[in-house]
């Protein structure tokens, strides 16, 4: 089989263009990127399907032509390019619905991605407690100021002198705590002390 | 009571049908919610039905096809069921028909008034019929086409009350789906100009008579387009991007199966079109990064759904590491690892969808002290947890083990490379859902770093979480709904009975796997028996 070396060039330029228009920000952009792309690949699979030929249809004969073209490569391009009809109209709609929200038309990082690279302290670390050092991130007796249930112990029972430090850290926050079953809020004994 | 060995020329198309028509029916009825909730609930419930059957009889008469409009193939369009696809439809009948009894069991109970309920059902049905259609698919072309149509679905599903977040997420992942595609369609059109056909049947035979260079790159291309839907490691990154924004059932369908629907077409490729295994060795390297790096990805994380879809990612890598085994064993454990890690994710996002109505949050910044407010949430969570690092006797362990052992008993080095990435793995991934156990349910939540902040009530489709407020302001979401604790506790069992029953359907692995490195069979029951030795002759002569 030959190809046809001209349209293999416009392929290649076509999905060039589709891939350089795809990695920009713009939504907009990105859309005329995957049209572009499409039409790429669309006419790279027309060209698979070997020579020209007449349309077709059996028993439709041509001047031009002496074989067939091949029916089942257009087939593939008609369903490809529907799909990327209704993949575009998509895209547009999220485009118009980005515009309302952001009022531009823009494609923004993930802002859980950002607030991974910009951690810098143990203290945002995911399994930092709220009893643990600030500084160094290393665990303090604070989280031996709640019982095995969850529930914060009540002072006087607390033995030790560090447990006692760290619930006072703790409670300084003003932090209504709820008992086990979370229905009503549960008074921390000393919370409220000034 | 036996069945008849023609009943399954029947039941082929159904799958793909019943769904399709279940949509249209649906959208027309789409102002009658229980007319909805009905016809969904039949036509999923039809489907896990005929999935079953489908596995019972191909594991007993082997694999059968349908020519869909008479036409003979390698003409028309075939439809083929084997093993791996019975086995593939079961879970995923299983999977899909869950998720909806908890979607609707939490419209039902939290209100639905400003839900896009009368979408959400016609959709998820479409994007059933386009999975099913990806599992029966037995020419290249039809399997774009099923491609198509449940990533068209998943569009929807995703970007669900179009919030700004979901917005961000829907366009990215729409970008790159897209992408994929049209690399598929590449790959389509190489494949095409090398074989002259989109037969999968006939593309097989005639593979083997081009040359290895031009044969390599068209499997590379496919390779590649099927390597971003099952997010693969350098391709891997839009998911843990999109997957945590979209509603708490719709991640938990994306996370189980449409991952799973990339490693299927990978497993039939490289055992159907491409089974030379020229690129085994790139797909082991694959498999070794996407493991660990998507379980490192998973330990930086805070919000539990992103979590784990890292671990979603990383756990893809075991399989991609069976099928790069070229052994019988190594398909054998990948395929069961594949219904495994389906049945386990679903669950775990369902659980994080009780978490997130239950508790207002899926951060570990505010969770805490859900052991002592909920056993039952604890316990859900825990099952699954513990199965998806592989710990004993669960079936995340029997998975792990039938692959590891296969990849001892490879003769090269670089598989002994993977064992030891795989145990890694394993291990990262039980300190990952530890962590998760022992700050969200263990820590009191008094000592969560926000435990004072909460989302705001919840729902079930869609995105309100714009603005935190104090956690004592929410509002009392009262006790779970049985309907949404239902099958939550029922995916957990089956996961659990994929260990009790392991022995069985091990040896179901087992015959699917044997039957998929034996092309023949294939081949002969698409296009005639005979077929592939006579194709075989011929290539030899040529």
């Amino acid at each position: 089989m030959s190809a046809n070396f001209g349209i293999l060039i416009v392929v290649g330029v076509l999905i060039a263009c589709g891939v350089y228009l795809l990695l920009e920000r713009s939504i907009t952009k990105m859309l005329l990127g995957l049209l572009l792309f499409g039409n790429g690949v669309n006419l790279l699979i027309l060209t698979v399907g070997g020579p020209p030929g007449s349309a077709p249809i059996v028993g439709r004969t041509n001047a031009v032509y002496d074989n067939m073209a091949d029916p089942l490569a257009q087939a593939m391009i008609l369903t490809a390019i529907v799909i990327t009809m209704g993949i575009a109209a998509f895209v547009m709609a999220l485009a118009y619905r980005s515009y309302k929200i952001n009022t531009k038309d823009a494609v923004e990082n993930d802002p859980e991605d950002t607030k991974v690279i910009r951690r810098r302290s143990p203290a945002e670390a995911p399994d930092h407690d709220r009893s643990d050092d600030p500084i160094t991130g290393d665990s303090t007796f604070g989280g031996d100021a709640f019982d095995d249930k969850g529930n914060p112990i009540p002072l006087e029972q607390l033995k030790n002198l560090e447990d006692l430090e760290c619930y006072e850290d703790l409670r300084e926050g003003d932090f209504d705590e709820f008992d086990s079953d979370g229905d009503e809020p549960l008074r921390v004994p000393g919370g409220d002390r000034e | 009571m036996t069945l008849s060995p023609d009943l399954i020329h029947t039941l082929i198309p159904l799958p793909v049908l019943v769904p399709m028509l279940a949509a249209a029916v649906t959208l027309i009825g789409g102002r009658r919610p229980r007319f909805q909730r009905a016809v969904t609930m039949s036509a999923l419930v039809i489907g896990l039905v005929v999935a079953c059957l489908l596995l019972y009889l191909t594991d007993r008469d082997g694999i059968a096809t349908l020519q869909v409009g008479g036409w003979d193939s390698p003409i028309g369009i075939t439809l083929v069921v084997d093993q791996l696809s019975a086995v593939m439809l079961v879970v995923s009948s299983i999977v899909l028909l869950a998720v909806m009894g908890f979607a609707v069991g939490q419209g039902i109970h939290d209100g639905t008034e400003r839900q896009p309920v009368s979408i959400f059902l016609p959709t998820y049905l479409a994007l059933t019929a386009g999975i099913s259609n990806a599992f029966l698919a037995g020419d290249l072309f039809n399997l774009y086409v099923g491609f198509e149509v449940l990533l068209a679905a998943s569009f929807v599903l995703l970007t669900l009350g179009a919030s700004a977040d979901r917005v961000r997420a829907g366009v990215s992942y729409v970008m790159v789906s897209m992408v994929s595609s049209l690399i598929f369609l590449v790959g389509i059109a190489l494949a095409y100009a090398a074989t002259g056909t989109l037969n999968l049947a006939q593309m097989a035979t005639r593979l083997d008579g081009i040359p290895v260079g031009t044969r390599t790159a068209v499997f590379g291309v496919l390779l590649v387009a099927f390597g971003i839907k099952a997010a693969v490691f350098p391709l891997s990154t839009w998911l843990p991007d999109s997957y945590p924004t979209a509603p708490a059932p719709v991640t938990a369908v994306f996370a189980g199966l449409l991952t799973k629907v990339g490693v299927y077409a990978i497993i039939r490729a490289h055992t159907l079109l491409f089974p030379q295994g020229e690129l085994d060795n790139v797909l082991m390297i694959c498999g070794l990064l996407t493991m660990l790096v998507g379980i490192f990805g998973a330990i930086a994380q805070t919000d539990i759904k992103r979590l784990l879809s890292f671990t979603l990612v990383s756990h893809i890598g075991y399989m991609v590491f069976g099928i790069a085994l070229s052994t019988q064993q190594g398909l054998s454990g990948a395929i069961y690892y594949v219904a495994h890690h389906i049945i386990v994710q679903t669950a775990l996002f369902l659980v994080v969808g009780l978490i997130e109505r239950q508790a207002g949050s899926s951060s570990l910044r505010r969770l805490g002290g859900l052991a002592a407010a909920s056993p039952v949430l604890a316990l859900v969570f825990l099952v699954p947890a513990l199965n998806l690092a592989g710990i004993p006797p669960f079936s995340g362990f029997i998975g792990k083990v039938a692959l590891l052992q296969a990849g001892v008993a490879h003769p090269s080095a670089l598989s002994w490379v993977l064992v030891a990435g795989g145990t890694v793995t394993s291990l990262l991934t039980l300190y990952v859902v530890a962590r998760v156990w022992t700050k969200a349910f263990w820590r009191s939540r008094a000592d969560a770093p926000e435990g004072d902040l909460a989302d705001v009530s919840p729902s079930a489709l869609i995105d309100e979480s714009e603005e935190d407020i104090a956690f004592d302001d929410r509002a009392d979401v009262g006790r779970m709904p049985a309907l949404m604790l239902i099958p939550t506790i029922g995916v957990v069992v089956v996961g659990l009975a994929l260990t009790l029953f392991a022995g069985q359907f091990i040896a179901i692995t087992d015959r699917a796997a044997a039957d998929l490195r034996d092309r023949s069979i294939y081949i002969d029951a698409v296009l005639g028996p005979g077929y592939a030795e006579q194709a075989a002759a011929a290539g030899g002569t040529r």
